[in-house]
């Protein structure tokens, strides 16, 4: 009995002692490399956002989409607006019909959304299926024509057919209906063709990464630089570059910046000659030819010398 | 605490933004990758000024046309392709025809015999897609110098294009070898760099060896068996005058001269070493530059005569050392796989090249006068002799196969790209390159 106990006591001090040896003695990791900084964010830094610039420009109006010049005329954006949700009623068999009068709306303009179909039966589908079918020819016939008559009368539809079904054909038909969303020509007293809510000069529509990358590939393609590059000299050239809106030169290049070395006329030459054989430079955007009309083009060989 | 750290954030976010906006609005774009290709160009056939001259025309468009896609850089078009007949040397050529067929530079000329005996050669380069001239230049000569008119005009179309000047009027004198192997005549020749030309400058009873070119005169200096021990001697080009460089005991050999042309360095045998020696020519005083119980051979200068690389055993192998051109401490620089012999300053400065044996296979390379940068060219038995052309470009080399056969000389760019075969009347080795005629 006191025997146990003493065994017990050591083996227990036994395993103290071989932890607070061992894992003492043993070092952290001290790779800090691996160490990422991090600053703690307060409630009050992540809801009070940086205010921004004071004195930015003020905002203009937004200017609406328009595909042609005419008076104004807007049609409806494609997503439908959240807040217009009517009220549901808590009568079962009303349910459907409010639901059925938003859908039915955007119908012409937009894939609808589908319907729940939670409280719909499997005949119920089926027959009304079978109906949709006649039915759906109609309403593909009418689209060619003006679509808010089609809409209201839709509505009309609707209505009528409140009381017997449960849900609403139209809904079923719409998403039966695999077309291309499809709307009306917009139009306002000046076209615009990319629609914002910012600023006229704001830069939305950036000139994106993927058409600078392309276009450097193209040149690095045509360009063959005069093979007496010198690993030991700096040599490069900067070409200042015009273009023309359909990716082809405004003029010659003209040099603005470049290495002194002999050779620096046989590199800009080169470098010349490979705009000038690689133009019209189509995989520019005409929609950002604000951003690339104007382009200074480095060229540098040294990571091509193998010394 | 906390707004204040973020305004203050905020006023920086927004400064950074106004700063950005008064840069330049201009997009920026570095291109750091291309191609090297042969530039695409359209030789138009010289015309000549009257009917008699058409021969000679003819003649210098194909000496600039094979100069020009020897070279590697160039790519001249079939003239069948073209769809312009240029009619005029004056005229401004209708580049869209030329565009058509794809030729970036087009170079048009005229040969006339003038009244008072010289020959009249001009040339104009056009840029086809810019569609302006680039060059235009006209020469006087003696009638019989017409291939050297086109290897000029050759080097003047390759300067402009390239930036870098010609190599094409240049001469290439090396060790002609004819008959069995084990009864070979060796004889000085001289030729053109495009095989033309072939003058021997000896008559084959003594066996010769390393040829070199002087810089600045007409000279050779180069060694011969002749009765007794090899000598190291001057030969006048032009008089054909020979006279032998010093009078030592022993053997003397792999000469070379310094970039001004007034003095020889060269290799003296002294008992089972060879040590290395620079002679001035017109004060004859001989002055030692290294003392090593190893065999030093094969000195080369650099191009702004301050420095001499060479070859040496001392380290119990052949590997290439530098030192000042004066003597003293030498540092080894090549230490890559195998032995290095035969090293030779590039005319540029900036390249050794030399001859490398590695596991049975030899290899002409190049190395940074420092070492670094070793890059083997080409490999195969048995390259040896590497020689710079004027621009530092291109190397000049012979390969042995060994067997029957015999040797033959052979150019590659420094680039290791475009080795050709240089046409000569027979087996040929030692090659040496002069600097540019002109």
């Amino acid at each position: 009995m006191r025997s146990d106990w003493i065994i017990s006591g050591c083996a227990h001090a036994a395993v103290l002692v071989f932890g607070l040896v061992t894992l003492a003695s043993s070092k952290p990791n001290e790779d800090l490399s691996t160490f990422m900084p991090i600053a703690i964010a307060t409630g009050g830094d992540v809801s009070q956002a940086p205010p921004g610039q004071q004195n930015a420009p003020k905002a203009e109006k937004p200017k609406p989409l328009a595909d042609n010049a005419g008076e104004l005329k807007q049609v409806k954006q494609l997503a439908p607006k959240v807040a217009d949700k009517p009220e549901i009623t808590t009568d079962a068999a009303a349910e459907p019909k409010p639901k059925a009068e938003t859908k039915a709306e955007p119908k012409p303009t937009e894939k609808a959304e589908k319907p729940k179909p939670a409280d719909l039966k499997p005949d119920q589908i089926g027959e009304k299926l079978k109906k949709e079918e006649a039915k759906k020819s109609k309403p593909e016939k009418k689209e060619p024509q003006s679509k808010p008559d089609q809409i209201a009368e839709e509505l009309r539809k609707d209505e009528a057919k409140k009381p017997s079904p449960k849900f609403d054909a139209n809904q079923v038909a719409a998403l039966l209906d695999k077309r291309e969303p499809r709307r009306q020509l917009a139009t306002a007293e000046t076209p615009n063709s990319a629609p914002s809510l910012g600023a006229a000069n704001g830069r939305a529509a950036q000139l994106s990464q993927s058409e600078l990358d392309a276009l450097r590939a193209r040149l690095s393609q045509c360009w063959s630089p005069p093979p007496g590059v010198d690993v030991s000299s700096d040599l490069f050239v900067v070409l200042h570059v015009l273009f023309k809106a359909d990716g082809s030169l405004a003029s010659e290049p003209a040099v603005v910046e470049s290495s002194t070395s002999a050779l620096g006329p046989a590199l800009a030459d080169s470098a010349k000659r490979a705009l000038l054989l690689c133009q019209p430079f189509t995989m520019l955007k005409p929609e950002h030819y604000d951003q690339w009309k104007d382009i200074e083009v480095k060229f540098d060989p040294h990571e091509l010398l193998g010394g | 605490m906390t707004r204040r750290r973020v305004l203050t954030l905020g006023a920086l976010a927004g400064g950074l933004t106004l700063s950005a906006r008064h840069a330049a609005a201009v997009v920026r774009l570095d291109v750091t990758q291309g191609n090297f290709q042969p530039l695409p160009i359209a030789i138009s056939d010289f015309m000549g000024g009257a009917t008699t001259d058409n021969d000679t025309a003819l003649g210098v468009t194909q000496i600039i046309t094979a100069d020009l896609k020897r070279s590697g850089l160039f790519a001249p078009i079939d003239p069948a392709a073209f769809l312009e007949k240029i009619t005029s040397v004056d005229a401004v050529p209708h580049f869209p025809d030329w565009r058509t067929i794809n030729a970036q530079a087009l170079a048009t000329g005229r040969v006339t015999r003038q009244s008072d005996g010289r020959l009249k050669a001009e040339f104009r380069l056009w840029d086809v897609l810019a569609g302006q001239q680039l060059a235009g230049q006209q020469y006087f000569t003696t009638p019989d110098n017409w291939r050297r008119i086109a290897h000029i005009i050759s080097d003047a179309i390759y300067e402009r294009l390239t930036g870098e000047k010609g190599y094409f009027d240049t001469r290439v004198v090396f060790v002609d070898e004819t008959g069995p192997p084990e009864r070979r005549v060796k004889r000085l020749a001289i030729m053109d760099q495009d095989g033309a030309n072939v003058r021997y400058l000896t008559r084959g009873e003594d066996l010769v060896l390393t040829p070199r070119f002087s810089p600045s005169t007409q000279e050779i200096t180069y060694m011969a068996y002749g009765q007794g021990d090899p000598r190291v001697y001057l030969l006048n080009i032009e008089t054909g005058q020979r006279e032998i460089v010093g009078n030592f005991p022993g053997m003397s050999f792999a000469p070379r001269f310094s970039p001004d042309g007034q003095r020889v360095v060269m290799s003296l045998q002294e008992g089972s070493n060879s040590n290395i020696f620079v002679m001035d020519l017109r004060s004859k005083a001989m002055t030692r530059l290294t003392d090593t119980p190893a065999i030093d051979t094969a000195p080369s200068y650099s191009p702004d005569g301050a420095q001499i690389c060479f070859e040496s055993d001392r380290g119990g192998h052949p590997q290439i050392y530098v030192m000042a051109a004066s003597g003293g401490s030498a540092q080894r620089i090549s230490f890559g796989e195998g032995t290095h012999s035969t090293p030779v300053w590039s005319p540029r400065g900036d390249y050794i090249a030399f001859t490398r044996q590695a596991e049975g296979k030899f290899g002409i390379g190049v190395m940074k006068p420092d070492g670094s940068g070793e890059r083997i060219l080409t490999e195969g038995f048995h390259n040896e002799g590497p020689t710079f052309a004027p621009n530092g470009r291109v190397i000049m080399f012979f390969r042995d196969p060994g067997g029957s056969a015999g040797p033959s000389l052979f150019t590659i760019d420094i680039s290791g790209r475009n080795e050709l075969k240089v046409p000569t009347p027979s087996f040929a080795s030692d090659p040496a390159w002069s600097p540019l005629l002109s």
